[in-house]
């Protein structure tokens, strides 16, 4: 049987504090999918994730998002600089508990359309849905992600890095 | 190449209904699970239960879910409901698309997972559900129950679980 979802890199944080670099990813896939089981180092109870796509650091990320903290709500925000996948448990959550999120990566290779980020992340307290925009056409070759300041992730949390064929 | 999203079993509901549809002795093999389902009850209520372990204890849940005339929330349900499935009174035929993701389910520490629910039947009342959900144990997961709140899993009724390798 053909793979056509393959692992591309599987890291896992060893010391509190760091966060996650894919960098060379390489263009052979249609899709990309990252899987993150996480949870932050930051003092508080929860803690955004964000990520860079290329080391872009411009305001060229743009969202919006669906989603509950017992409450059903919805929010955008353009013109942001990093793209985001909502709360991820952190340093005061209760002991055990990760947060796990999904980031499919739609036609990521491609060097004339903008890059759209499919997002569903799961945390005690709260359920998010996102799209994602990256303003640009360059091709995707690098995924940077973490909590505050992209890194500060706690030791056991692990991102992998799947890469989907259409064919 | 590794196939690394590979079904573990499916099961398709026969004539009469069943009562649940249990997935046991799971291996701990994989690094994630998905459950995906397309299921309806034979009663009215579309209420979808799972046990994990054989457990109906330490679930929580924090949920969003659109009717298409409201919606409807909750944080950190105590409950081992986890969506929407079709119902007997909805359109002849319509089955609702449900999935779980349940991220290192043989980990040591608590097992997040998400769920995903759409019953579209084109009738007035139809769901979209999405939820975070926490199981508060630090066993791995070996089996996973799946039953309608009120009545049997419909003939046709199918459930597939696969295991992902992140390597």
């Amino acid at each position: 049987m053909a793979s056509t979802y393959t692992p591309i890199a599987t890291a896992t944080i060893a010391s509190d504090g760091q966060g996650w670099d894919f960098t060379s990813i390489p263009s052979t896939y249609t899709d990309l999918r990252l899987v993150i089981y996480g949870r932050g180092t930051y003092a508080s109870t929860t803690f955004g994730g964000y990520g860079r796509l290329n080391n872009d650091s411009g305001t060229n990320y743009s969202y919006t998002r669906l989603f509950s903290d017992g409450t059903a709500q919805s929010q955008r925000n353009n013109n942001t600089d990093t793209f985001q996948v909502g709360e991820l448990p952190s340093a005061n959550a209760t002991t055990n508990i990760f947060g796990q999120s999904v980031i499919d990566i739609l036609n990521y290779s491609n060097t004339t359309t903008y890059k759209t980020l499919l997002v569903r992340t799961s945390t005690p307290g709260y359920t998010f849905t996102y799209v994602n925009l990256w303003r640009s056409t360059a091709a995707i070759n690098r995924i940077t992600f973490g909590t505050a300041g992209l890194n500060n992730m706690k030791t056991g949390s692990v991102a992998t890095l799947y890469g989907i064929k259409a064919a | 190449m590794a196939n690394t999203f590979t079904k573990i079993a499916s099961t398709t509901v026969g004539s009469g209904g069943a009562s649940s549809v249990t997935f046991s002795s799971i291996p701990g093999t994989y690094t994630d699970l998905c459950l995906k389902y397309s299921i309806r009850n034979t009663s009215t209520n579309p209420t979808v239960i799972a046990l994990i372990n054989g457990s109906s204890s330490n679930f929580l849940r924090t949920y969003m879910v659109g009717s298409g005339s409201s919606v409807n929330s909750a944080v950190n349900d105590a409950s081992n409901y986890i969506g929407y499935g079709s119902v007997s009174t909805d359109t002849t035929n319509t089955f609702a698309n449900d999935e779980l993701y349940i991220s290192n389910y043989t980990g040591s520490a608590f097992k997040p997972f998400m769920a995903d629910n759409v019953n579209e039947n084109n009738a007035t009342t139809a769901y979209a559900y999405l939820a975070g959900n926490l199981w508060s144990s630090t066993s791995a997961i070996t089996s996973i129950d799946i039953s309608m709140y009120g009545g049997n899993l419909a003939q046709y009724s199918t459930l597939t679980l696969y295991g992902i390798k992140n390597s």
